[in-house]
Formats: C-alpha cells, sequence, structure tokens
C-alpha cells in the first residue's frame, strides 16, 4: 500500500489561537463593563458610544462570534486535518477565512458601538457585514468539505460530522435571518415584519445557540475528550443516534422564546414540544462524554483540561435541561423578560462552551507548540477561580429573576398591584448585581490567569507551521464496496450526499415553522386602526433601534394578569404588521413600552417627561438605572435619508400612499414642529430638528392604535 | 401539491403540522437506530479507535 507523505497547517490553528485569547480577554472586560453599568449607571458616561444599549450587542457577538467563534475555528481546524488524515484543502481559503473573521469582528465593534444595527439580537451586524460573514463562512465550509473530499481516512469520524452539520446549519440560519432590503451603506429593513420577523429571529436565535454553540463544540468534545483522557469515546452508536435526533429536533424550538407572546397557538405548541424532546439527544451527548472517562477518573483529578472538559459537559447537562424546562409555559412566564434567562445563558457560555475552550487549549497548546505546559498550577487555579466566578454570577442572577417575579406578580389584600411601579423591582434586585460583578470579574481573572499560562506556554515551544505526517493513501473512497456495505458506510461513501441528507433534516423544522406563518394570511390578522408609522415616528424608531433600547425594554405584554393590570391591554399580532424588525425585547431592565403611546396608560408619559428623562434619568425616576441620553438633545436628524426610507417600506409593503416619499420631510417637520411646540410651552426650547423630538414621536405611537383617542383619531382620517 | 396548497391557504388543518412533524421525528429516530445497531461491533471499535495513533493505542487499558 502506497504510504503517502503531507504537512498539517499549523499556522493557521495557531492564529485562531492567538485570536481567541485576544478576544476573550475583550469580550469577557466588555462584559464586565456592561454588568457594572447595570449597577452604577454613571459609568454609562452620558455619551451614545459607552451606553448600555449599544454595548451590550458588542459583549454578546464578541462573546459568541470573536471568543467562541475563533476557538471553535482553531479547534475544528486542528482535529479535522488529523482525523482525516489530509492537510486543508486549500490554504488561501484558511488564510481568508481567518483575516476576514477578524476584520468582520473589527467592524462589528465599530459599526455596533456607532450605533449601526438591525436591531436583531445576536444578529445585529448590517448587510455589508452580513455579506462578509457570508463569504468568510462559505471560505469555512468548502476548506472543511474539501478536506473530507481529499482524505486519507475510509472513515468520517464524528466529530467531522458535528463540524458538517455546523456549517449547513448556520448556512440555512444566516441566509434566511439576513434577508434585508438596504436604505444607506450601513442601514436596512429586514423583509420581515412584526410575528414573522419574531417567529425567524428567534427560529435563527435559538438555532445559533445550536449550531454556533452546541453542535460544533460536542465535535470538538469527540475528538478533544478521547485525545486528553486516551480513551475512545463511550458509544459510537450513541453519538450517531443522538447526532441525527439534535440536529433534526433543535430547528422546531425557536418559538419557545416567544411564549405568552403575539404569535399563533400553533407556533408556541410546536416550539414547546419540540423543546422537551431535546432533552434525549442532548443528554445522549452529555451521557457519552461523562462515560468516556469511566476508569480514567483519576486523570480528571490531576489534569486541568480534563477538569475542565468534565465542568463542561455537566453544565451542558444542565442547561439542557434547564433549556427545556424554562420552555414550559408556566415556567417561562417567570423566567422570559428576567435575569433567568441571563443566567441561563451564562451557564451555558461561562461553563459549555468557556469550559471546554480552556480544556482544549490546556491539552492543545502544548501539542501544537511541543512543550509542556508552563504551569499547571496556575491551571488549576484558573479551573477553580473560573468555577467560583461561574457560581458567583448565575446564583444571584436565578436569585434577581425569582424575586423580581415574585414582587412583580404581588397583589394587595385589595386585588391591586403591591409593587405598581417597575423600578421598585429594580432596586430591590441591584445587591444581586452588585454579586454578579463579582462573579464575572473573578471568571475574567481566571482567563487572565490562562491567558498568561498559554503566552508563557506559546513562548518556550516553538511551533511547526508545516507539521509532517503520512498515511497510507487512500483510493477512491467513492467506489461502493464488492462485498456490500452497511447503511453507515453507505452515508459516508459520498460526502455531498451526507451533506444533503443533514441540509433535509435540519431544513424541515424551519419550513414547516416559517412558511405557514408567511403564506397562512389569517395568522397575522390586522387592526383597520393599526397605521404605519409617520416619517418623524419611523425616524424616532430607527434611532431606539440604534441606541439598542430593545436590549431593555420590551414591547410586549403578555396575557397575564399582572402584566396586563401594569402595562395594560395585552399585545396582539395585528399591532406589529408595520414592525421592519419587530422591537419585543428579551428582559426588562425597564418597563415594557408596548403602551407607551396609549393615553392613560401606567407607562405614557408627556413630552416633557421623556425629555427631562433622556437628559437626565435620575430628576425624573429617583434611583434609576437607565442611562443618561443628552446627546438626543444636541444631534440632528439626517432629513435628506427620510424619503429613500418610505420608499424601502413601500417596497416590503407598506401601504404609504404612492408619491409619499416626495412629501415625507414635510410632514416630518410639521409634526416635529407640534412636539417642539408641547415642549415650548412646558419651558424647553429644542429644534424640531433634534433627535429627542423624534423618538418622543416613536414612544407616543406605541399602542396609540388600538387606543380609544388613536382609533377614533384613525377613523375620523378615514 | 393540492393538499399542501389547501393547508397553507388557512389556518384549518394546522394540526397537521405536529402529527407530521412527530412522526417524521419518530420515523427518523427508528430508521437510525436499526441502521447504528447494524453496524457491526468490529468497525464501531475501528471508528472510536480510529482518531488515535499506534502509541496512543497502546497506552489504552
Amino acid at each position: 500500500m502506497e504510504v503517502q507523505k503531507f504537512n498539517y497547517d499549523n499556522a493557521l490553528v495557531r492564529n485562531f489561537i492567538l485570536a481567541t485569547l485576544l478576544w476573550g480577554a475583550v469580550a469577557l472586560l466588555v462584559g464586565l463593563v456592561i454588568a457594572l453599568q447595570l449597577a452604577f449607571p454613571v459609568l454609562n458616561f452620558g455619551l451614545e458610544f459607552t451606553s448600555f444599549g449599544r454595548v451590550r450587542p458588542v459583549h454578546t457577538n464578541a462573546v459568541i462570534f470573536a471568543f467562541i467563534g475563533n476557538a471553535m475555528f482553531a479547534g475544528t481546524y486542528y482535529s479535522l486535518q488529523r482525523v482525516l488524515k489530509a492537510r486543508l484543502f486549500n490554504d488561501v481559503l484558511g488564510k481568508l477565512h481567518f483575516w476576514l473573521w477578524q476584520f468582520i469582528i473589527l467592524c462589528a465593534a465599530v459599526t455596533l458601538l456607532a450605533g449601526f444595527t438591525t436591531g436583531k439580537e445576536y444578529a445585529e451586524l448590517e448587510w455589508p457585514i452580513d455579506l462578509m460573514i457570508a463569504v468568510a463562512w462559505l471560505s469555512f465550509g468548502a476548506n472543511m468539505i474539501g478536506t473530507v473530499v481529499k482524505r486519507r481516512e475510509k472513515h468520517i469520524y464524528a466529530a467531522v460530522w458535528w463540524y458538517l452539520a455546523t456549517f449547513i446549519g448556520v448556512t440555512i440560519l444566516h441566509v434566511v435571518n439576513s434577508v434585508e432590503l438596504p436604505v444607506s451603506f450601513l442601514k436596512s429593513y429586514p423583509i420581515y415584519a412584526g410575528a414573522q420577523d419574531a417567529v425567524v429571529e428567534w427560529w435563527y436565535g435559538h438555532n445559533a445557540v445550536a449550531f454556533f454553540l452546541t453542535t460544533p463544540f460536542l465535535g470538538l468534545m469527540y475528538y478533544y475528550l478521547p485525545k486528553a483522557s486516551g480513551r475512545p469515546i463511550y458509544s459510537y452508536q450513541l453519538s450517531i443516534i443522538h447526532f441525527w435526533s439534535l440536529i433534526f429536533l433543535y430547528m422546531w424550538a425557536g418559538p419557545h422564546h416567544l411564549l405568552f407572546q403575539a404569535l399563533p397557538d400553533w407556533v408556541q405548541a410546536l416550539g414547546v414540544t419540540f423543546s422537551v424532546m431535546l432533552i434525549a439527544p442532548s443528554w445522549g451527548g452529555m451521557i457519552n462524554g461523562l462515560m468516556t472517562l469511566r476508569g480514567a477518573w483519576d486523570k480528571v483529578r490531576e489534569d486541568p483540561a480534563l477538569k475542565f472538559m468534565v465542568i463542561a459537559i455537566t453544565a451542558y447537562g444542565m442547561a439542557t435541561f434547564e433549556g427545556p424546562m424554562m420552555s414550559l409555559k408556566s415556567v417561562n412566564a417567570i423566567s422570559h423578560f428576567t435575569d433567568w434567562t441571563i443566567a441561563h445563558t451564562h451557564i451555558a457560555g461561562m461553563a459549555w462552551n468557556g469550559g471546554m475552550i480552556f480544556g482544549m487549549f490546556y491539552w492543545l497548546v502544548p501539542k501544537l507548540f511541543k512543550t509542556p505546559l508552563h504551569s499547571k498550577k496556575l491551571a488549576n487555579t484558573h479551573f477553580w477561580i473560573a468555577t467560583l466566578g461561574i457560581l458567583l454570577f448565575a446564583i444571584p442572577l436565578y436569585w434577581a429573576a425569582i424575586t423580581q417575579w415574585l414582587m412583580l406578580r404581588e397583589y394587595t389584600p385589595d386585588g391591586l398591584l403591591a409593587y405598581p411601579i417597575f423600578m421598585e423591582t429594580t432596586i430591590r434586585i441591584l445587591p444581586m448585581y452588585h454579586i454578579r460583578i463579582l462573579g464575572g470579574a473573578l471568571y475574567f481573572t481566571g482567563f487572565i490567569i490562562f491567558l498568561v499560562n498559554m503566552l508563557r506556554t506559546i513562548a518556550a515551544g516553538q511551533l511547526v507551521a508545516n507539521e509532517a505526517a503520512e498515511a497510507p493513501a487512500l483510493v477512491n473512497t467513492q467506489t461502493r464496496s464488492e462485498t456490500g456495505e452497511t447503511p453507515h458506510r453507505w452515508l459516508e461513501r459520498k460526502g455531498i450526499r451526507l451533506a444533503i441528507i443533514m441540509f433535509i433534516a435540519l431544513a424541515i423544522g424551519g419550513i414547516v415553522e416559517i412558511i405557514p406563518m408567511m403564506k397562512v394570511q389569517s395568522n397575522i390578522p390586522t387592526i383597520s386602526t393599526v397605521t404605519p408609522y409617520t416619517p418623524l415616528e419611523l425616524t424616532g424608531r430607527d434611532i431606539y433601534i440604534a441606541n439598542g433600547c430593545y436590549n431593555c425594554h420590551s414591547q410586549q405584554i403578555r396575557p397575564l394578569r399582572f402584566e396586563t393590570d401594569r402595562y395594560g391591554e395585552y399585545s396582539k399580532i395585528g399591532e406589529f404588521v408595520y414592525d421592519h424588525p419587530f422591537q419585543w425585547g428579551s428582559r426588562r431592565t425597564g418597563p415594557d413600552l408596548a403602551r407607551a403611546g396609549y393615553m392613560g396608560s401606567s407607562t405614557y408619559k408627556t413630552a416633557i417627561w421623556h425629555y427631562n428623562h433622556f437628559n437626565k434619568p435620575n430628576t425624573v425616576v429617583p434611583r434609576s438605572i437607565m442611562p443618561a441620553y443628552p446627546f438626543l438633545l444636541e444631534k440632528e436628524v439626517d432629513l435628506t435619508i427620510i424619503p429613500t426610507k418610505i420608499r424601502a417600506m413601500r417596497t416590503l409593503g407598506v401601504p404609504y400612499a404612492e408619491g409619499f416619499d416626495t412629501k415625507a420631510v414635510a410632514s416630518y417637520l410639521a409634526d416635529a414642529q407640534k412636539i417642539a411646540d408641547e415642549l415650548k410651552q412646558a419651558g424647553v426650547d429644542v429644534k424640531p430638528t433634534k433627535e429627542v423630538i423624534a423618538v418622543i414621536a416613536y414612544l407616543h405611537k406605541l399602542g396609540r392604535d388600538i387606543s380609544p383617542a388613536g382609533a377614533a383619531a384613525v377613523n375620523d382620517k378615514k | 401539491m393540492g393538499f399542501v396548497g389547501d393547508t397553507l391557504g388557512g389556518i384549518d388543518g394546522i394540526q397537521w403540522y405536529y402529527i407530521v412533524g412527530i412522526l417524521i421525528f419518530v420515523g427518523l429516530f427508528i430508521g437510525v437506530a436499526i441502521y447504528t445497531y447494524s453496524i457491526p461491533k468490529k468497525d464501531l471499535n475501528h471508528y472510536k479507535s480510529s482518531i488515535f495513533t499506534k502509541e496512543e493505542l497502546n497506552n489504552i487499558v
């Protein structure tokens, strides 16, 4: 048998490792900053670039796509070559992927802080960056599939199946969720609106968790855990069964993020049903991971890499039990819009993804640089500090969630809300936010120890950029064996066939949920009094989105007594038909705003109240943790883009009259003048073209159309 | 494709999405389980160990 000599590409792996270390430090530091901002709002500094609403998406994007993403690529490229006994398919594709990904991260940080955002959680990046992501992702996929095709190993090991599913899954999600209509270089509107946009976005959001944070890490677990422990995976059969079950079921579960919300019941029920079913395949992975260590637990005691992997797999099991429980409506009523969700995501992110990354790096970096780990003692210190940090981070947030929920639903003996002012509940949970900061600081400290340990190890070792290897040539992997073959061999014989079958398994859930939402008109009952946004309101909405207000304020009142008593009538699907994008939010750090324009509701405030509140929140709401937005009072609106926005909205189906774009600026100025006059009567002189006027107009639109006064005004016009 | 068109035309019969979805999953699960258990033990052991070098294999107890 011919033995072929070739080289592994270690330089690309090294680059992604270094990028992980750099962006990991940045991402965690930014996370610490926003935790501090929530407890000490003065740290928002009254600047638009440093306000919580803009910095929080930087943290989430940096953690997911920069820290976890780079680590995932490092681990994937290293293991892929060894498993398939082949150098990566194409060096140029590898370099393109690496440098473009880092450029995307830089662009993301700059644009998000500058207020360019789509306003959709975890998919905030604007359309030019979306296109770059597509190129980088396709270069990753092409390199991976090319390597599979030119492999020297007949069998495709389980880890590679997970990597392939990751590529296909994220491709589907990114394409479907990013269909948007550009109105300028860094501004676009999604083609979906309201409930449809919500279904697509949370189908994406939930499956970004699945196919960016779970499936690649299961693949990494299937390679690095056996390698680090010196034990083959416990059950290969289980790995196949839980692979197909997990990738099929995950795609259906997205609507559990929208329970009790303005969405057809059937979609919510589908989301709940499949979420509960997800426990089984998820625990299949956890069991397979932990059972791999049978007979090797003595190594866990000694080896920091294994310690981190064990905590990661245990956290994976906890989070994948908690997730389905949170999708039960009775639990979701508590967990949604409170800190429970934040605790859940951080258990998964810090312990599962973080643990796998740290464990993988403690094993991989010494191997790659052919030197022992700089300090095992430091690694063990990192382990205990990080573990304590996770606990001190998550436990106070669970506590905060339950406390706030109990307060929000507390009634007096007379049947009135015991805590009618939302701020009272926020103040009560602030001590928990202080402890969370301590947890975050510990985790960050652990990361710095890890960083030092890694850099010292790298400095002491030497990278062989092109590591020599040899393996027997594999002759025609696509030929059917003359003696017959098992279904498994049939599946793997042609990589493209395997990929197509994975695509079908992945696509079914999305198709079943999304297509009926788009096609069945009765899913989206309209309300005759709901009208499109005026140019002034639309501009205010864009400013609201640019400043990330949705990070703290929801626009969705659930049909629960303690919500309707607090905010007013529950939200209906027809209210959101012109919302490109939807702005329902996922966490209420401040009160819901769905009825901020409904006169008589608890959240309706006058123009002067809003003006003063944006300028100095504490003068209006003592002890408020809302950042100050004095820049809204100073910044001018760009009027020239308004006609383009109106035309874009018309293209998306918003029923503005033909030619309205030419009158849009005049309409804007007339409406803005009314608010400026109202403010003048209250003693404030402000130009109608200032941003604050537009935001006030937008807030006064929320819920107005279904209020008696708003509906009457619309009917009068008709 | 008349059935598909009719179903997509209105909310009636939406329960078919649950039923068909779960049936597809049950079918997939049974199929995968049967095919997985049809893989010979020898092959499974080979797959499991394929990521190890000869040296590493010698160290596995």
